[in-house]
């Protein structure tokens, strides 16, 4: 049906990529020349109109005064280190070496004996040169020399390390990712200090050439998992990466579903225990936002405060969570389905205080409701968008409007206004907020349900969306495991958080390559006799 | 791709053709409370007389209602028509609401009614699918359309009012026994079971209140009292509220309630002992003695002393011993009032115990069941009771000035 359209939309956007058009914008494959002046006006050519590159050449104080032109991109780089290492050890400190004995390979005795710097790659092609300088490395040439040397001395103003924004804890780490990938990668590499634990980066977007690393720990994660993230992220071509977001919707199992199947996250402890658990975990420069496949449902009703807590009382927010689950999804649903079909369900005093509330009201149940819901939304997003210092005015006017007027002028019934702030403050309780997302789409169908057929209406709904939960995949992992397919051991940690010593294995989805977590069995037993003295009788 | 769409269009039509068929909303229905049902004679023609108690519901919560509350909270209706639907049509024309008798809590019955045998009421009441079998069931002392006028002294509605009576008050007092539908239609289909119902009176204990429905007889209340008995479809009698203690003695149903024991202590004056009745069963047993059936009852009741008025040494274990006596006899010459009641004066099977000897002697049953109502009035009872007094409160002994 959709073919012919295919077909055209093919035929008038989308160009067939070639080699040129990817490197693009005047950049080329030469190699590095001996002759310094060459070089230099390539990379001036390929640098036209960049203000914000620097060249600067100088004469070293070595073999007769030999011409270095050094290429960096000012603020991507620091310049006293710069200044310290390389231009003053270059121009006054090198003079003492005894220079005049012959060197076979001037690049290699460059780079072992005089630039001091922790990290030097040499480079033959001037199109690497280029991306170093554009990455933020200081590229150095020599006279003579046909290498071109790439310094790694980034260093830009970056965000500190601060709380996460989404995803806040009573107790538990406050770190959260920052738009950098290496202090990213520090994160996390501070609570798993294992070699096992290995990343591999590559770039994706033609332009914007992103940063983008695959974490997992060899030997627990399934390597078909990690070949088929690699697999995914290989496929994109896209000229621009700005999010892990838009990976996200590159590689998800079902792109058209509500519901997420990557989970993206700000805690580094959130993604450190997932790969102890055997998920993957995808970093993006310039971005907080991780990504952690697979991902199942369930895991998005957890929040990793849940670890932290003693299990008594992380299994009862658990319980919490499923029923806010419940009044977020089907609050409004049945309130309109109950009132508008089903009276007979209700108490009798309850339903003469609903119909005294509902006395005057223009709207049918439906149409409050949806008028209410959309309302809030609006209020939602208008909280979320506007600058911080307006923030307040339009929760103001959001509590006078939606609390008070609308109910005095007899627009909204008060029952409505309850249910609406019920089913808000619930779906603010789960710990996802992407998760969260999918409900808060998903309350609006089902209001219609209910209002064209009541409980039955609703119940269709419901089914219709387990079904579709069922059906989805997160690679390769069911998406409601592990209640369905059941794994019995792996509900241990599912409805309830049971005690740290209890949970032994890993989840059998991802896990299980190294089942065991831990030793069978370490349930704390106090001692025969008290320490110190085992005489108080 | 094109089974998608097809599946599409069809679960959306599923949804849109019905088109919010039956939709209602709550404020457009007519909450039924209670139903009173009476039986007229109308141009000579017997007639059903249909009173409906409807919900108010701007008369009722929330704070904007309670000061412009000029109206009761609910609305007396009554017609009258050949059958009770018939009376309900024409109700419906006065209604700008749709009647709605899915919360309907009670049903009271007329006298008349219940005299003239209550089969087609009960099967208007089986029949419609909005009666609820928990609906509380009532016979009034006169029409039931009168009782329904009377005003609420407590609670909003009537309906609720009485409701709450029933639930709330009498089991702490054990004189009347709160019956719903399923058990009240139980008991009329069952062969050797007599229905009660409890009795529905309307007394002026005080003058006007000075609330509204001025056009009703004011300072009128509503009290429960006692019982209503039936023999097989129709009411035979009732039952005085004291007799009602003792029917619960005998089918073991007694949940609370007071005994006066009058005690005798060496020459002084008797005292009057109220005893609060903690615990209470009973056994029937049916049993041939010389060929002839008879019942036996066993019941055991425990009380504890709750007030004592005179000098009765209540803590000495001397006149716990002869209080237990006293006790006993009491409770007997109770139980064996409600049996004369029931069975002598009214012939009515309320006890059950035709059940009971079909449960326990079916061959026998079947030889007599045609005939059941004349066996039963003449049959012996036997009354066995052993009550103690198990605690007397805070205090022993009387409080005693000196």
């Amino acid at each position: 049906m959709f073919k012919k359209w295919k077909k055209i939309i093919k035929k008038a956007f989308v160009k067939p990529h070639n080699e040129s058009q990817a490197i693009g914008r005047g950049e080329s494959k030469e190699t590095v020349s001996t002759d310094l002046d060459k070089n230099m006006r390539h990379l001036k050519a390929v640098f036209d109109r960049c203000t914000d590159i620097i060249f600067r050449e100088f004469e070293a104080a070595i073999g007769g005064g030999v011409k270095i032109a050094m290429v960096y991109i000012d603020g991507l780089v620091n310049k006293e280190m710069l200044t310290e290492d390389l231009v003053k050890t270059l121009m006054y400190d090198v003079a003492s070496l005894n220079s005049s004995a012959s060197v076979s390979d001037p690049a290699g005795y460059l780079s072992r004996r005089i630039i001091a710097f922790t990290e030097v790659k040499l480079q033959d092609n001037l199109l690497d040169a280029v991306n170093s300088v554009l990455s933020g490395e200081t590229v150095l040439f020599v006279d003579g020399v046909s290498k071109a040397f790439a310094l790694s001395t980034q260093d830009w103003v970056q965000r500190a390390v601060t709380e996460p924004a989404t995803e806040n804890v009573v107790r538990g780490p406050r770190e959260g990712f920052t738009e950098n990938l290496q202090t990213n990668y520090t994160l996390i590499r501070r609570r798993i200090k294992s070699s096992r634990l290995k990343f591999e980066t590559m770039k994706i977007g033609a332009i914007t050439k992103t940063a983008v690393s695959i974490g997992y720990l060899e030997g627990i994660v399934n390597n078909k998992i990690v070949d088929e993230v690699r697999n995914r992220l290989q496929r994109i071509d896209i000229d621009g990466i700005l999010e892990s977001g838009y990976i996200e919707e590159y590689i998800e199992d079902a792109p058209m579903t509500v519901f997420p199947t990557v989970q993206a996250t700000e805690r580094p402890d959130k993604v450190a225990g997932g790969l102890l658990e055997g998920q993957v975990v995808i970093l993006v420069d310039t971005t907080p936002f991780a990504l952690l496949v697979p991902v199942t449902f369930p895991q998005l009703l957890q929040a990793s405060e849940d670890y932290y807590l003693r299990w008594p009382f992380a299994s009862f927010i658990r319980f919490i969570r499923f029923v806010t689950l419940n009044i977020a999804l089907l609050a409004p649903p049945l309130y309109i389905a109950i009132t508008t079909y089903h009276q007979e369900m209700l108490p009798t005093p309850l339903l003469i205080s609903i119909a005294a509330a509902r006395e005057g009201v223009p709207f049918p149940a439906f149409v409050e409701a949806m008028l209410m819901e959309t309302t809030f939304e609006v209020l939602r997003e208008a909280g979320v968008r506007l600058p911080k210092a307006v923030g307040q005015a339009v929760s103001i006017v959001g509590a006078l409007v939606i609390g008070d007027a609308a109910v005095s002028a007899g627009l909204v019934s008060p029952a409505m206004v309850i249910i609406v702030a019920l089913t808000a403050i619930s779906s603010f309780s789960l710990p996802s907020y992407f998760g969260a997302f999918s409900l808060r789409i998903l309350r609006f169908p089902l209001m219609a349900l209910a209002a064209a057929l009541g409980l039955f209406g609703v119940m269709a709904g419901l089914l219709a969306l387990l079904i579709h939960l069922c059906s989805l995949r997160s690679f390769g992992v069911p998406y409601i495991s592990p209640l369905a397919p059941t794994s019995w051991r792996d509900l241990k940690d599912m409805f309830f958080r049971m005690p740290w010593w209890s949970m032994f294995t890993r989840p059998r989805m991802t896990g299980s390559k190294e089942p065991a977590r831990q030793d069978y069995m370490q349930k704390p037993r106090p001692p025969r006799r008290r320490p110190g003295g085992g005489s108080g009788k | 791709m094109k089974k998608k769409v097809i599946a599409f269009i069809l679960v959306l039509s599923v949804s849109l053709c019905p088109g919010c068929w039956s939709r209602r909303e709550v404020e457009d229905l007519a909450i039924v409370t209670a139903i009173g049902i009476d039986r007229m004679i109308l141009d000579g023609k017997e007639k059903s007389k249909l009173s409906v108690l409807v919900a108010r519901p701007s008369q009722l919560g929330g704070q904007q209602a309670k000061a412009t509350a000029e109206t009761n909270a609910d609305w007396l209706v009554s017609e009258v028509g050949d059958t009770l639907y018939e009376a309900m049509r024409k109700i419906y024309r006065r209604s700008p609401r749709n009647l709605r008798i899915y919360h309907n809590e009670m049903v009271i019955i007329g006298e008349d009614s219940a005299r003239a045998g209550v089969q087609d009421i009960l099967d208007y009441l089986q029949r419609h699918k909005d009666i609820r079998l928990r609906t509380w069931m009532f016979v009034s002392r006169g029409d039931a359309g009168d009782a329904m006028k009377v005003l609420p002294e407590f609670e909003n509605m009537l309906s609720e009012e009485i409701s709450e009576i029933l639930v709330k008050s009498t089991p702490a007092i054990s004189d009347t026994l709160a019956v719903d539908l399923r058990r009240f239609s139980d008991a009329l289909v069952t062969p050797g079971w007599d229905a009660v119902l409890p009795v529905i009176r309307t007394i002026n204990p005080r003058e006007a209140t000075g609330r509204k429905r001025e056009e009703k007889e004011a300072g009128q209340t509503i009290v429960l009292e006692g019982l209503a008995l039936f023999r097989k479809n129709r009411l035979a009698g009732f039952m005085a509220p004291e007799e009602v203690t003792g029917f619960l003695y005998i089918i073991g149903e007694t949940q609370r309630g007071a005994i006066t024991l009058e005690h005798k202590s060496g020459n002084g004056s008797p005292s009057q002992i109220a005893v609060l009745i903690s615990q209470a069963s009973s056994e029937i047993k049916p049993v041939f003695k010389e060929g002839r059936l008879e019942m036996e009852i066993k019941i055991d009741a425990e009380g504890d002393v709750v007030e004592v008025q005179g000098d009765t040494a209540v803590g000495s274990p001397d006149v716990i011993k002869e209080m237990n006596r006293e006790f006993s006899q009491k409770v007997k010459s109770i139980a064996e009032k409600s049996l004369e009641t029931a069975q002598k004066k009214f012939k009515s099977d309320v006890f059950g115990f035709g059940k009971i000897v079909h449960q326990k002697y079916p061959d026998y049953w079947r030889e007599v069941e045609q005939d059941w109502y004349e066996i039963y009035p003449e049959m012996p009872v036997t009354v066995k009771v052993d009550a103690k007094i198990r605690r007397t409160s805070i205090i022993a002994d009387p409080f005693q000035i000196r």
